[in-house]
């Protein structure tokens, strides 16, 4: 027995992924709903039990047990769940289960691939894969995904319909799911993105979502059929990422450019293991866009100081990037590390001769990056109307308060008129 | 003189409690360690917790027990010691099983000494 209170922060959330996943796979993943029930009921039991009588050591098993023998209860009072009658014999099997915590890992791995389902919404996979897998509540998704409660709430309902009419009597083998890779890469990368794209004020709230993206993505790298050249650019991107990560925000919590971070602050181990990934990565003749993203982030790792980054080789992979997945912001990206490269007027023609999609109208960065660019042109008009607008859109305050600190600064630049 | 008084837990079973996110329930959990250190040397035992059924032995028979449609169950028990009612309920007052939805605590002395 452990005591209660050292358990590890998150540990509950990834308890709760741990035990829905091996319950998807016993179970069937047509009964999601009534499994997730039963595992949110088995940690409300283990409240009370752990708390006084302390929380066992493989709390994982407890909580598997308790939630299997609930979620049971539960399908055979529904008439029609006839195909879990051999119950009885499964508790018996699951109470001396030796090698546990290894096949976790594998359940895991199978429910990353279920949730990325082709039949389901990309946006519903992610809300999926946060609730599933993360542990996430509803309000908790909603939050981290900037939309409404009621939003995601209709997502997983209609990621769960999917996964109920796929009608199997158990999860489909690892193998069978595996061409579906490539879509969890995007649902983790989406999921990481979400941590370090966004700019919450709570720093705690951005690392957990970058945290749960690379636990993730370090079980895929683990297992020998989805350790692929893609999983481990991925997870080298990750590292390379999340090595800058606390660097990107000042005491106030306000965001810090890359120009202006402190690059002691930068993570050196976790810049060593995602160079570690990027080598193992570089096999095979497919070049995906996790190799070329973590060739950038590896750049700006290696480069001493903002100017003496080889903006030139950073200009090259967005162009790369650009080819295998023709991407406005790939060029917008581009455009900056041209203005590095080849100076500002380069960067700013480069940029000013892609029409922006409708989609990107409203993406303040796109304005933020064009303001700066104007600005360094000596254009400080242009540059104060790009700034407004980027103002208008920017999603949180740590980007706006950014925003108006160098609108601010144009405002004292531009002569009187 | 001291004396000792049962906490029996009483409250709605697992399966009749809102939903709380897992984040929020590690934090609850957290409040156990909270309780016992503060009023470490008024508990004389932690006790432990019960599962929501069991059997009922009466002389015509053994029957199961309590019934799954009975809104309340103890789901578990504390002893605790002081010198009075008053004295015990500053130690369950502050009882994480408060803090759960419905949930409350019977008091009870023992009567051994």
């Amino acid at each position: 027995m452990s005591d209660t209170h050292t358990l590890v922060e998150n540990a509950f959330r990834h308890d709760y992924g741990k035990v829905v996943a091996a319950l998807t796979k016993r179970l069937g993943p047509q009964h999601l709903q009534a499994i997730e029930d039963a595992t949110q009921q088995a940690l409300l039991t283990a409240l009370t039990a752990w708390g006084l009588g302390g929380a066992p050591d493989d709390r994982v098993a407890w909580l598997y047990r308790v939630a299997y023998n609930r979620a049971l209860d539960v399908l055979r009072r529904d008439a029609k769940q006839a195909s879990v009658d051999d119950a009885p014999m499964q508790v018996a099997a699951a109470h001396d289960a030796p090698s546990f915590a290894g096949e976790v890992q594998d359940d895991l791995l199978r429910m990353m691939f279920l949730c990325c389902d082709p039949a389901i919404p990309i946006e519903s996979q992610l809300a999926l894969a946060l609730k599933t897998l993360c542990g996430f509540s509803t309000e908790e998704i909603a939050l981290r995904l900037f939309t409404s409660e009621g939003n995601v709430l209709k997502r997983l309902s209609r990621a769960r319909d999917v996964l109920r009419e796929s009608l199997q009597l158990e999860a489909p083998a690892l193998a069978e799911l595996l061409p579906r890779l490539d879509a969890v890469h995007r649902v983790l990368y989406l999921l990481f993105n979400e941590g370090y794209q966004s700019a919450q004020s709570s720093d705690l709230i951005r690392v957990e979502l970058c945290e749960d993206a690379l636990r993730l993505t370090d079980v895929l790298a683990a297992h020998p059929l989805t350790a692929t050249p893609e999983t481990h650019a991925l997870l080298a991107l990750m590292y390379l990422h999340g090595a800058r990560l606390q660097a990107r925000i000042d005491e106030l919590g306000d965001l810090v450019l890359l120009a202006d971070q402190d690059r002691s602050r930068w993570d050196l181990d976790a810049i060593a293991q995602g160079l570690t990934w990027l080598n193992r990565s570089a096999t095979g003749d497919r070049m995906s866009i996790y190799h070329l993203l973590a060739g950038i982030a590896s750049e700006h790792c290696l480069a001493p100081t903002f100017e003496a980054t080889r903006w030139q080789e950073i200009a090259e992979l967005y162009q790369m990037l650009e080819r295998i997945e023709p991407s406005p912001l790939y060029t917008m990206n581009r455009a900056i590390a041209v203005a590095q490269w080849q100076g500002a007027q380069a960067g700013l023609d480069l940029l000013r001769s892609v029409t922006p999609p409708p989609w990107l109208a409203r993406y303040y960065l796109w304005d933020a990056v064009l303001a700066d660019l104007y600005l360094r042109c000596g254009n400080h008009q242009a540059a104060a109307v790009c700034y407004d607008r980027a103002l208008q859109h920017a999603p949180t305050d740590a980007e706006r308060r950014l925003l108006q600190r160098r609108r601010d600064a144009v405002a004292a630049l531009e002569p009187c008129h | 003189m001291s004396k000792k008084y049962l906490l029996i837990y009483r409250g709605p079973r697992a399966s009749e409690m809102p939903p709380h996110s897992p984040a929020e329930m590690q934090k609850f959990l957290a409040t156990w360690g909270e309780w016992k250190a503060k009023f470490g040397d008024r508990i004389v035992e932690m006790g432990d917790a019960l599962h929501d059924t069991g059997k009922i032995l009466s002389k015509t028979g053994v029957t199961d027990g309590p019934l799954v449609e009975s809104k309340e169950v103890i789901g578990g028990y504390s002893i605790v010691q002081g010198t009075s009612y008053d004295d015990a309920m500053t130690v369950a007052r502050e009882c994480p099983i408060m803090f759960m939805p419905n949930s409350r605590i019977e008091v009870r002395e023992l009567m051994g000494y």
